[in-house]
């Protein structure tokens, strides 16, 4: 019997579950160790900012607190949750960072729920409806309380908007959220993705003419200035967004004239920089959009106006990992070769299709394997858009090798710590003078032993940007520097093309 | 024009992260021989020539420094080795010796100490000691692997650009050859059930250049002019579709498809001589290295070591 039973009664969001689905969720936490419950004593931290922990945390005894920075105050406690509270929800449904620090304040143990095993909660429409409504309530909390337009709005006046507004997601590229020529009735805040927007010419040819990201907002001209939408607007990938009546939007700016002068700030720079929108940028955009490269939290870029074709990024690569997980041809735009590796895309599908929550994420964005928890289902490989995930077969892999280029790890290569299952015990004089690279070696399986842990066919490859190097092999191997790790909506914002607004996440990894 | 910004983009993030001493490779090359040319001068003023011994030693020091680049290039061994004891240090240093590893320095060292090992070679010839056989090769093939490095660091500053101007440039030597039977195939594949004027038209006038390749000068004028080599070969077989009628159409496909098996071909070739002139290189640098242990072994005899 596992210590769950007998909290439920005091836990709203498992109490509407059924005998049978309780007995789920229970056998469940006996088999899968993601699922589990944890004990924390006084001051211990549940979780730590930014980090990718994709679990919902169910408090089932005392209390913890969220710690974030409050503007000249440092780090203070902004919410307290007890027994039968949750926290997690935005990371578990969304794929989002821990937003705050979360430490017990007294012993408390914790219900950890992993995205994979939400569903044994969500089987049940009640419980479903609660996290639902809790995740739409913090969600556009957290958006309203980032985006620049609504700084000097009252909390309560936000409070009523947050009411009001509606959350919209799409999962696909291309749905179309507004309509050239349609009645502006709302304007929408991007929580997260990408849109691009679309003018339609009175020829019937187009012209992309920006991509807005988590943070940007839209639909602002037509409230505005005309009653109508000044141009379309498509997602360009997974986006969230909220939508906001024009009704409260017309109120706000009523009440609030400043917000309204933002407004027309943002009206009259979007409508300078549509100038600078030249067939040939939109062409580039729309190309760009359509391939998923603006997407990419860490692209890999060639210049192919200094690449020489020495090949020496893969040899870099081959020799780093043993197999080489960039393969130098791609898609060309322009002159920049964007090779076959992985981008850390913003919305990855591979993480999105992992059964077994095996692929993870730092707070930098960088995508790993954990491969402790990898069952080799390959999954990941057929999720990935970019077919940058290859599976290769276990007797060539080694998971004791695999993680040694981690050795190198040092906190100030990196901002972050490395990971417990990271870490390698291996004294500093052996790490110096061993004279292994970082190639896996054969693996012997010793299939005769019943005890041998279950080991699968094959294992998925793809690049971790030299996890736990310090630099990334192909870049710093690159004789004429043509080779370089840019995120794809930096390369934008260049051209005009994205604009600088609230970014949530940016790839970390140094091009050293 | 969009790429031109993104390339700022580009450019401003690489040269934060990754300073060199000189954008220009070809600059840093005459900025090292402007140095020897001038230590030469004040040298021969003062009159404080080193011997041929100090000036023979330097110059092998320096030949085997080169030689550096080339190891680093093909094994990261030693640079794993030397980037695991920086991880060991503090941090600032680290971060130094990360950046100094970087490939792109190793290259531009290897191209100063390339240039710059030719003042203690001149001073080493200046000394006037007689000069044998192997000597003078030698001085000749030291002269022809310094120049071939020069040659072939130009070609890879300037020729990339005008490498890549066709739209559907491969960039892999696979992927050529891949697009090369691919063209084949749809070729073929295009002229099945048509007729026999047609037929013939395409086995006397399009399959040769499937079949064939064109001739290397042709491609390399192409490529230093910047023009497309199907240009000239595709109008004449335009020509000869006159007498075609229905099928000018498709003949006219195949004609297209014909001058992408050319451009493919100059492909093949920049893709080729981008990288050859290294092989050249390099077995230049052997064969001097082999001839450098001739002369060293007779020095060591003559002074009776």
């Amino acid at each position: 019997m596992s210590s769950l039973t007998g909290k439920i009664a005091a836990i709203p969001l498992l109490r509407s579950l059924t005998d049978e689905q309780i007995h789920a969720l229970e056998g469940a936490l006996e088999r899968e160790a993601a699922l589990r419950i944890e004990a924390y004593s006084p001051g211990q931290t549940v979780c730590v900012k930014g980090q990718y922990q994709l679990e919902l945390c169910i408090v089932l005894g005392g209390t913890v607190e969220a710690l974030d920075e409050v503007e000249g105050k440092g780090l203070r406690p902004v919410a307290t949750f007890g027994i039968g509270d949750f926290f997690g929800e935005l990371g578990v449904i969304d794929g989002r960072p821990r937003s705050t620090d979360v430490v017990a304040t007294t012993e408390t143990q914790i219900l950890h729920v992993p995205a994979h095993a939400l569903k044994f909660l969500e089987v049940n429409p009640a419980a479903r409806k609660i996290l639902g409504d809790r995740y739409r309530e913090r969600v556009a909390r957290v958006a309203l309380n980032q985006v620049e337009l609504f700084a000097g709005v009252p909390d309560s006046f936000i409070a009523e908007l947050i009411a009001r507004c509606e959350i919209q997601r799409h999962d696909m590229r291309g749905m179309t959220v507004v309509k050239q020529g349609e009645i502006a009735d709302s304007i929408y805040i991007i929580r997260d993705g990408f849109v691009q927007v679309v003018r339609e010419n009175d020829d019937g040819s187009h012209r992309v003419l920006a991509y807005l990201r988590a943070g940007e907002y839209f639909g602002e001209m037509g409230l505005l200035e005309s009653q109508f939408r000044y141009a379309s607007v498509l997602t360009a990938g997974k986006c969230e967004l909220i939508r906001i009546p024009s009704e409260d939007c017309l109120e706000l700016c009523s009440r609030y004239p400043q917000v309204a002068e933002r407004i027309r700030e943002i009206i009259a720079r979007r409508h300078q920089e549509e100038q600078r929108i030249t067939p040939e940028i939109s062409d580039l955009l729309e190309k760009s959009g359509q391939l998923g490269v603006i997407q990419s939290d860490a692209l890999l870029v060639i210049d192919m106006d200094l690449c020489i074709n020495c090949d020496n990024c893969v040899s870099a690569c081959t020799a780093l990992h043993g197999e080489s997980r960039l393969v130098r041809t791609g898609i060309q735009i322009g002159k920049y070769l964007v090779p076959g590796a992985c981008r850390h895309c913003d919305d990855p599908k591979c993480m999105n299709s992992c059964p077994t929550g095996a692929i993870k994420r730092r707070p930098g964005g960088e995508i790993y394997f954990q491969y402790d928890q990898c069952i080799g289902c390959g999954n990941c490989a057929i999720a990935c858009p970019f077919d940058n995930i290859a599976m290769i077969d276990t007797p060539t892999f080694d998971r004791a090798q695999a993680g040694k280029s981690r050795m190198m790890s040092k906190e100030f290569f990196r901002p972050y710590p490395v990971a417990a299952h990271d870490a390698v015990d291996e004294s500093w004089w052996k790490r110096v003078l061993s004279m292994r690279s970082n190639k896996r070696k054969p693996v012997k399986i010793d299939q005769t032993r019943d005890s041998a842990p279950y080991v699968p066919a094959s294992f998925p490859i793809k690049c971790d940007l030299c996890d736990g190097l310090p630099y990334m092999g192909c870049v710093h191997n690159c004789p004429t520097g043509a080779a370089i790790r840019i995120e794809a909506a930096e390369l934008f914002e260049g051209i005009g093309a994205t604009r600088s607004g609230a970014r949530i996440r940016k790839a970390s990894g140094t091009n050293n | 024009m969009s790429e031109g910004v993104a390339r700022y983009v580009i450019e401003a993030a690489a040269m934060s992260r990754h300073p060199t001493p000189v954008r220009s490779i070809t600059l840093w090359i005459v900025v090292c021989s402007v140095l020897v040319v001038v230590a030469h001068v004040l040298i021969g003023r003062t009159g404080l020539r080193p011997g041929s011994y100090i000036t023979g030693t330097i110059t092998l020091t320096g030949f085997a420094l080169a030689a550096g680049y080339s190891a680093r290039k093909r094994s990261l061994r030693g640079s794993i080795r030397i980037l695991r004891i920086a991880a060991l240090l503090p941090t600032p240093i680290a971060r130094r010796i990360v950046s100094l590893d970087r490939l792109e320095r190793w290259r531009f060292v290897h191209v100063a100490i390339g240039i710059l090992l030719l003042l203690p070679f001149w001073l080493h010839v200046d000394a006037g000691l007689r000069a044998g056989r192997i000597e003078t090769g030698l001085g000749a093939l030291l002269a022809l692997l310094v120049l071939s490095g020069i040659v072939g660091a130009s070609i890879e500053e300037f020729l990339p650009h005008a490498m890549q101007l066709d739209p559907e440039h491969q960039v892999r030597a696979q992927d050529v050859e891949d697009a090369l039977d691919a063209l084949y195939r749809e070729a073929e594949e295009m002229i099945l059930g048509h007729s026999e004027r047609l037929t013939s038209a395409y086995v006397e006038r399009i399959r040769p250049i499937l079949q064939g390749t064109q001739p290397w000068p042709r491609l390399m004028r192409a490529t230093l002019t910047g023009t497309d080599p199907s240009d000239a070969r595709c109008a004449q077989l335009r020509a000869g579709a006159a007498d075609l009628g229905a099928e000018e159409e498709l003949y006219g496909e195949l004609v297209n498809t014909a001058a992408r098996k050319i451009r493919l071909e100059q492909n093949r070739f920049n893709l080729l001589f981008g990288m050859s002139w290294l092989r050249f290189h390099i077995t230049l640098a052997l064969l001097t290295s082999f001839v450098i242990v001739f002369h060293v072994l007779g020095v060591l005899y003559v002074i009776g070591l």
